[in-house]
């Protein structure tokens, strides 16, 4: 059975393991053929972006979903322009949507996932 | 229903396991079935027998440890985040070299793919945040 | 069907209602658990709620009871712990916000 599993990233990057065991969770259910994805929101917007070095900070995990046939990829534009983000600068392909685009994104979920 | 329900939190520094205990035993009260609890992140540390709650204070991992005895509910505990946080199985600790396995019974070590398995088998998932 | 939105942090511990709120669709309902109950008791509250598209705001009875706020809220319903059982039978999916 294939449940729809969407992942919702709302934190800035944090210390410790949260970041990793989070991915984890994420392509494990990609991994078991579950139909997995993902939507930034708020401050999660930030973990989008790379610092100097693009190899450090968890932007690189996110790059790794296409491998992992992970293409719903999603942030709330609502959360770019207060930070000053645009999607020129993001190092993960996510796709800006509005928020009747969230709000039926969530409706067609059997399970979300929080950071 | 197939209720699961998934722990983040531990119980020295967050609510979670209390609420989600509160939520458990109010499902099976009013007859739903809970598939699995799966405890993640912080939320392992319930699982180390080695924690010594001080007189007097609740102790939540022992009233997790009683309710899912009494009502045959499996208590998950994830491999990979339970051994960044020091809690062990016999099996773990002897590969690691370490001093002891420090699992309190009944909750078990399983991989990441029994929350997956869950998630399938399950009607509703119950996330209780950090 | 519509979905449930679960609140368990404090009004100091971070945007979690503002995020819940920026996702949340007009049937769906929220409901403040453990410290979020705390955020019904805030000035601003009845304010945020009414400004939004939800309609339907609960937070746990033990909780507010426990934290002696229960004469501080408004517009939340009050409900035991079976209700909020009932709550996730009847919507999907539970999200839960931190």
């Amino acid at each position: 059975m294939q449940r729809r599993i969407l992942f919702i990233v709302s934190h800035a990057p944090r210390r410790g393991a949260l970041a990793a065991e989070f991915l984890d969770e994420l392509l494990i259910a990609a991994a078991f053929e579950q139909k997995v994805s993902v939507l930034f929101v708020g401050d999660g917007a930030y973990q989008l972006v790379a610092g100097d070095d693009p190899a450090a900070g968890t932007a690189r995990g996110y790059r790794a979903l296409p491998t992992y046939d992970v293409e719903d990829v999603f942030v709330e534009r609502a959360a770019l322009k207060p930070r000053g983000l645009t999607a020129a600068r993001f190092v993960v392909a996510a796709r800006p949507v509005a928020r009747s685009r969230v709000r039926r994104l969530i409706a067609a979920q059997h399970v979300v996932v929080p950071d | 229903m197939n209720i699961s329900i998934a722990v983040h939190g531990d119980a020295a520094d967050s609510e979670s396991p209390s609420l989600a205990l509160r939520f458990a035993r109010a499902a099976v009260a009013k007859g739903h079935r809970i598939h699995r609890v799966f405890f993640y992140h912080a939320g392992v540390g319930l699982a180390n027998a080695l924690v010594v709650q001080p007189q007097g204070e609740t102790d939540v991992a022992a009233q997790w440890a009683a309710f899912a005895e009494e009502h045959d509910i499996e208590l998950a505990v994830c491999v990979a985040a339970a051994l960044r946080r020091g809690v062990l199985s016999n099996d773990d600790a002897e590969r690691y070299e370490r001093s002891g396995p420090n699992v309190r019974s009944p909750f078990r070590i399983v991989g990441l793919g029994q929350w997956v398995d869950a998630v399938v088998e399950s009607d509703r998932v119950v996330t209780f945040t950090a | 069907m519509a979905a449930l939105h679960l609140i368990a942090s404090s009004p100091d511990a971070g945007a979690a209602l503002q995020n819940c709120l920026g996702a949340a669709a007009p049937g769906d309902a929220i409901l403040l658990i453990g410290n979020g109950v705390y955020r019904a008791a805030t000035a601003s509250f009845g304010r945020i709620a009414k400004r939004s598209v939800v309609t339907r705001w609960y937070a746990l009875a033990v909780d507010v009871a426990q934290r002696g706020i229960g004469s501080e809220l408004n517009t939340v319903v009050a409900i035991d712990d079976a209700t909020f059982v009932d709550l996730v039978t009847s919507h999907q999916p539970i999200v839960s916000w931190s």
